[in-house]
């Protein structure tokens, strides 16, 4: 069924756009290790702690030797756009994933199955949708997390929160939806279980509105991971956010801010957000979802 | 209606206490230290721990939150949370961030329904790249760039302002009126500026407008402007500077969002037989698309606005943190980072109860419209 969606995205403009960028971020990624193993001394092109101590002052523009320059403290730029391309593919993977198989379980399981406990998950999935995903990142950031609070970890909270929280609302609706339908009926008088049901004949009709979902709450996830990072609460990992505050903070001491040090991460936060969002569109589109 | 009101207030009601629940687990559990953490500067250890022995911080957590529960039934939106402040103190905290939120979701939901006036309806069903495109532009645009982009332009401007028309700015203490009241003017100000823009923007966009916005914009500007003294206009526009910030950002953040929600309902709407009839028989343009399809867009567009209303609150953490508007968003922001738990409490109840609202409005507003939701 995903690889059918997969498909079938591809064939609009939306979709065509989305798979773009999201290759070009795991393909800037993974040429990104290859590089520094290979090519790059570390020393210089660390993404965190790399420093060209041959040129002087930093920030410095785009030359041979770094092609989009250096940021305040002497880093190259491009080293660390590539670089930070990985922990967002992470959460977003992670909590796409986790989000998706969360939803489908709970929300095709429950209201069908259980529809007592389904009133009382429905309340608490109502109450975890008012957690939004900066809030989460602040309270585990400002704990004794920020070091572990790698991109995975927080893809898998991010998952889990949106699968039970706004994912299984839509999901459930839908399930109420699809359960009164004859088809279900006719298996049900066919002696056909209810488990059996809900995964074989109800959970390939909700799919699609898991996986927008989750594609769509993917895009926020990233961005609250930017926020995060922007204000240094997810430890030291080569991010996005990261550059853009030292961009702007120490450019700012510097005598102004350069943009060749803000421009890429940037384009980079617009590239690896709208590819999800543009992912969701197209599901969205092809499947007919109108809310 | 009632028996849809009362269900509504209950199920909400349940959900914001499972929601507090988790959160005091969340917060008392996750970030180090207690309410009384803030105070380590100003008191010794021996001091802390007798207070927190008197306020009960070393009980079990679910002592203390149904004590933290009870104290917001006796009318305590948090006992030492708000530093004991009173309701006036807590109005102060909530009306800051309805001044950007109304003025964004307006401006953002004019804006977003120009893409769809601008389409032929003949092409209303087919995929509207352009639009969606730039719309996942400005969701993607991340709020402290937009802010580097527009934070000097607005500076500049108001700099010009307040030298052409000699301004300055006067604390809120001295001015004769109370805190409160000077929210509530401001937040008059900052809405009629904003419908004021919005029809502007559809008298240059050649749509057909509504006089009755215009009307509205102009008696709330012309009240402020001439029935109020002139320390307390000056102060009032000078303190819209960053109100305006927070509310650019916060217009892009929603329009790219609305721009696709009403892209996708339009298209699907536009597919239906009847706008297929409507079109058949000639109506014009103006009249399928406001008797026809927005209305019948309302729906969607509705339980969209519900379901994404915990975005709304991310962004304003993330936007109201990054203009520094005093807001709901940044003040829950500083009291996670200065680890002062009941002031966060305090502030989730608050948000929470505002998202209630909210979606209860928004539910009976759908109710109201649409006579197949009330016949449900």
């Amino acid at each position: 069924m995903i690889i059918y969606i997969l498909k079938s995205t591809y064939k609009t403009y939306h979709g065509k756009i989305g798979y773009f960028c999201l290759g070009l971020l795991i393909i800037s990624s993974l040429v990104h290790t290859w590089l520094l193993g290979n090519i790059w001394p570390e020393n210089i092109y660390d993404p965190i702690v790399g420093f060209d101590i041959e040129m002087f002052p930093h920030p410095t523009t785009p030359s041979s030797s770094h092609f989009l320059g250096t940021d305040p403290l002497g880093r190259d730029v491009l080293s660390m756009l590539m670089a930070g391309s990985r922990p967002l593919i992470q959460l977003s993977i992670f909590s796409f994933f986790i989000g998706i198989a969360t939803s489908l379980f709970f929300g095709t399981t429950i209201p069908f199955i259980l529809k007592r406990t389904d009133k009382i998950i429905k309340e608490v999935s109502s109450s975890l949708i008012l957690i939004s995903p900066p809030i989460i990142l602040l309270i585990l950031g400002t704990g004794d997390f920020t070091d572990k609070l790698s991109p995975s970890l927080v893809g898998i909270i991010y998952g889990f929160m949106s699968g039970l929280g706004i994912c299984y609302l839509v999901v459930r609706s839908k399930v109420i939806e699809v359960s009164t339908q004859e088809f279900i009926t006719a298996s049900k008088l066919l002696g056909a279980r209810n488990f059996y049901i809900a995964t074989k004949h109800i959970m390939p009709i909700v799919v699609p509105y898991s996986v927008s979902y989750m594609l769509a709450s993917t895009t926020y996830g990233i961005l609250a991971y930017g926020f995060a990072s922007f204000y240094g609460q997810v430890g030291w990992t080569p991010n996005w956010g990261m550059m853009i505050y030292d961009a702007i903070t120490y450019g700012s001491y510097l005598g102004g801010v350069n943009y060749w040090n803000l421009l890429p991460p940037t384009v980079g936060f617009i590239l690896c957000a709208s590819s999800f969002y543009f992912l969701s569109i197209s599901v969205k589109k092809q499947f007919g979802i109108s809310i | 209606m009632f028996k849809f009101i009362v269900k509504e207030i209950v199920t909400s009601i349940i959900s914001i206490l499972i929601f507090l629940l988790i959160m005091f687990y969340g917060i008392n559990i996750l970030i180090p230290g207690d309410f009384l953490t803030p105070l380590r500067l100003m008191l010794s250890q021996a001091e802390l721990d007798a207070l927190r022995e008197t306020l009960g911080v070393n009980d079990p957590l679910y002592q203390r939150y149904f004590r933290w529960i009870l104290g917001v039934f006796n009318g305590e939106i948090t006992t030492g949370g708000f530093r004991q402040r009173s309701g006036k103190d807590i109005m102060s905290t909530v009306l800051p961030t309805i001044q950007v939120l109304i003025p964004s979701f307006t401006l953002a939901f004019y804006l977003s329904r120009i893409p769809s006036i601008k389409t032929p309806i003949s092409k209303l069903h087919k995929n509207k790249i352009f639009s969606d495109t730039l719309a996942t532009l400005f969701i993607s645009l991340f709020p402290p760039i937009v802010l580097f982009l527009i934070d000097e332009k607005i500076e500049n401007f108001y700099t010009f302002i307040a030298i052409t028309f000699d301004l300055e700015k006067t604390p809120v203490s001295i001015l004769t009126i109370s805190e409160n009241k000077f929210d509530i003017i401001l937040l008059l100000f900052l809405f009629s500026v904003t419908l004021f823009i919005v029809q502007s923007l559809d008298v240059l966009l050649n749509n057909k407008i509504r006089k009755s916005g215009f009307v509205f914009s102009i008696m709330i500007l012309f009240y402020i402007f001439l029935f109020q003294n002139d320390i307390l206009i000056s102060d009032i526009i000078l303190n819209s500077k960053n109100a305006f910030k927070t509310i650019g950002i916060l217009s892009i953040f929603f329009v790219g969002e609305y721009i696709l929600i009403n892209n996708v309902i339009t298209q699907n709407i536009a597919r239906e037989p009847h706008i297929l009839t409507a079109r058949a028989l000639g109506y014009s343009k103006h009249k399928i698309y406001n008797k026809h399809i927005l209305r019948n867009s309302f729906g969607p567009f509705a339980t969209r606005l519900t379901l994404g209303l915990p975005y709304t609150i991310a962004s304003l953490v993330i936007v109201e943190s990054t203009t520094g508007w005093k807001g709901m968003g940044s003040v829950l922001y500083q009291s996670i980072m200065n680890q002062d738990s009941n002031a966060a409490m305090g502030l989730f109840l608050l948000l929470a109860l505002l998202t209630a609202i909210l979606r209860i409005t928004i539910s009976v507003v759908q109710v109201i419209i649409d006579p197949r939701v009330r016949l449900k």
